[in-house]
């Protein structure tokens, strides 16, 4: 199904089949890319940073990809019921010294009734891990 | 004088009668609590949830590892930030941990989400470095699972703290 096609009220499946195509925007590491699978007044957070609008969101996203390089993700969701999704997911980046992290994370989403997510919060911890360690 | 004694007796009497109804209103009343939260069973409606999330924030406000640890079944698996920890016992082990480094801990929680046995939930937390003095406000994401007596079998979380100054606290 197309993106467009996944709308809410969410099954598990359709959920899965949204959040697939969500993991691959992420997966691109394009800030301009995974910004567009937000609403352009989206409410949104990743740790303890706060922001409000898509543009906010893009910015942020370009820093956060510039300094965490090689990075990937895989999702996965907890639950998804009506508009609303929780989803967790690992990440693996290393910095601009080399250190590698593999980070685990939690995020809400809330979708409009186009499927385009109006609010995401997310929260993530990090571990320090040898370049040998990856899994992702 | 018998009257007097009478009236005493009375008085006394009532007022024994009023103290022993209080004490049956409040044990009735933190029975029924108890038994709410036990009540509160998978499959999960928003209401439901909620009620039962009110009971898991007063125990974690308690900052009692015993008492917290009773929310989790005794293999209980969880992730808090980057610890794996699995059972009863780890749990207490890494509570009395937390609570030591993070004193006057205060958490509030809200429900994102509730469907049959799973609940996802938002919750922010305010503490104090028990070295450094500094204080926190923290925002977390958690997923739990419930059993079919509806105690919680798995448990992941995240969260990221922000340091604030004293006078910024804001969870009451």
């Amino acid at each position: 199904m197309e993106n467009k096609e996944l709308v809410p009220p969410f099954s598990a499946e359709t959920a899965a089949a949204k959040l697939q195509l969500n993991e691959n925007e992420w997966n691109t590491s394009d800030a301009a890319k995974v910004a567009l699978l937000y609403t352009e007044d989206v409410e949104w957070s990743d740790r303890t940073t706060f922001l409000t609008g898509r543009e906010a969101v893009q910015n942020y996203l370009a820093e956060k990809f510039a300094e965490q390089k090689d990075y990937k993700i895989r999702k996965e969701v907890w639950g998804a019921k009506e508009n609303r999704n929780a989803i967790r997911f690992q990440e693996e980046w290393q910095d601009a010294d080399g250190q590698w992290f593999h980070s685990y994370g939690n995020e809400q989403l809330e979708f409009d009734e186009q499927g385009v997510i109006r609010k995401r919060f997310g929260c993530i911890s990090d571990k320090t891990i040898d370049a040998s360690a990856r899994e992702l | 004088m018998k009257t007097n004694q009478k009236t005493g007796l009375f008085n006394s009497g009532r007022k024994i009668s009023l103290k022993v109804l209080f004490v049956i209103a409040a044990v009735t009343f933190i029975t029924s609590l108890h038994l709410t939260a036990r009540a509160q069973v998978p499959p999960f409606t928003q209401e439901s949830a909620e009620a039962k999330l009110k009971i898991n924030e007063s125990a974690w406000n308690t900052r009692d590892p015993e008492k917290i640890a009773e929310l989790y079944s005794p293999d209980a698996e969880w992730r808090d930030g980057i610890n794996m920890i699995k059972g009863r016992p780890a749990i207490i082990a890494f509570l009395k941990a937390k609570f030591a480094k993070e004193a006057d801990f205060k958490i509030s929680k809200e429900i994102w989400g509730a469907k049959l046995a799973k609940n996802a939930i938002r919750f922010e937390a305010e503490w104090r470095d028990a070295k450094s003095g500094q204080w926190y406000h923290s925002y977390g994401v958690e997923v739990v699972l419930f059993d079919d007596k509806g105690i919680i079998i798995e448990r992941y979380a995240s969260r990221n703290d922000k340091p604030i100054k004293a006078g910024e606290r804001s969870i009451k």
